[in-house]
């Protein structure tokens, strides 16, 4: 039996890990690019969805920053997950994505980079009038606060992972993380 | 008694509710969090977050895999290079003069200021720190908008020390 035909489709934490999958992707093997993308397509679309608020859009993005992502497979050692370094793409192409849009007039780059900032209080009484759940809330976040609380607390990463991800350090993602709860829970209040 | 802090507790608190944690580390989790009312309310708020987590949508995989059989199948590191935006100059100036920060941000961002003023500026993170290759680093994140959340004018954050990352963390957690 070759070792593709070892490979099933299976959800996050079953089957092979993701660097066997890695490997076999590199070869061209189509049911371990299946795996890899089914696996992690919840985390790519949350993560496009944080930086672009948007859920059309999100979907795009991730797409191709899976495109990305496979097609550049060759450039992935493994030091890091393939995770974090899936979202490490999918973030630079969301961003990327704002920034594009905003050239083109469809949204201001200040709306693409910090939409409601949490610090202008007119626009945070209008967020906490319409806010319906605490993902309202969430969304009105500074995006670097954003992407700390939601990379920690939906995909469980280690602040270590966030700043490879997000391209920062350690500690300045803990700081962003600690200060993103504290205004929840102060909106919330 | 183990002696932890709360904001101990709070590092921790994903890790409590995701069952990551040793078990002895769980029991005085679960023990704290039953007497700490400032603790239980922000495990709360980490059960309210995590179901906000979004879904890819359906369809979603596959749209993935056929628009990869049609794109040139053949992966590389230049690909990737090739095809990921390119860096753009760092932003300017921030907009903190036309901003009013609550008290609490503010308190934070004097600290820092002070800790930055005061010690000078650290050395920034060099991508091998964060555990990535250097082709792995090669894929650029744009640069950030320039306050951090926290502190209008500079991307402080970056630059400070471990000591100086604890003593803002302090001050948040008071």
């Amino acid at each position: 039996m070759t070792e593709s035909a070892a490979v099933r489709i299976a959800p996050q934490g079953e089957g092979p890990d993701d660097a066997q999958l890695v490997r076999l992707a590199r070869v061209g093997d189509e049911r371990a690019i299946q795996t890899l993308v089914q696996r992690h397509q919840d985390t790519a679309f949350d993560a496009a969805y944080r930086v672009v608020r948007d859920e059309d859009v999100a979907a795009d993005v991730a797409q191709d920053a899976f495109l990305k992502a496979l097609q550049g497979l060759d450039g992935f050692r493994g030091d890091a997950s393939f995770r974090t370094w899936l979202i490490r793409i999918v973030i630079n192409t969301a961003r990327s994505n704002l920034r594009t849009r905003a050239r083109r007039g469809e949204r201001s780059l200040e709306m693409a980079r910090d939409p409601a900032s949490g610090e202008d209080p007119a626009r945070l009484a209008l967020v906490r009038a319409e806010a319906e759940r605490v993902g309202d809330y969430l969304d009105a976040l500074p995006e670097k606060q954003r992407l700390a609380v939601t990379l920690r607390v939906f995909e469980g990463l280690s602040y270590r992972e966030i700043a490879a991800a997000c391209g920062s350090t350690e500690g300045a993602m803990r700081v962003n993380y600690h200060m993103g709860i504290k205004r929840l829970r102060e909106w919330l209040e | 008694m183990n002696g932890r802090t709360c904001g101990e507790f709070r590092d921790r608190l994903v890790e409590f509710r995701n069952g990551s944690l040793p078990a002895l580390e769980a029991a005085e989790t679960q023990a704290h969090t039953e007497r700490c009312a400032e603790c239980a309310a922000e495990l709360a708020l980490l059960g309210a977050l995590a179901r906000d987590r979004r879904s890819a949508p359906r369809g979603f995989a596959a749209g993935v895999l056929a628009a990869y059989r049609v794109k040139p199948a053949a992966g590389s590191a230049r690909a990737l290079r090739d095809s990921a935006p390119r860096r753009v100059k760092p932003a300017g100036r921030t907009r903190f003069g036309r901003r009013a920060l609550p008290m609490a941000v503010a308190a934070a961002g004097i600290l820092l200021a002070g800790v930055v003023l005061a010690r000078g500026i650290g050395p920034a993170a060099e991508p091998g720190d964060l555990g990535l290759t250097p082709a792995e680093a090669s894929v650029a994140i744009l640069p950030w908008p320039g306050h951090d959340g926290v502190l209008a004018g500079a991307p402080a954050l970056d630059v400070l020390s471990n000591d100086e990352i604890e003593a803002l963390l302090e001050e948040l957690d008071s």
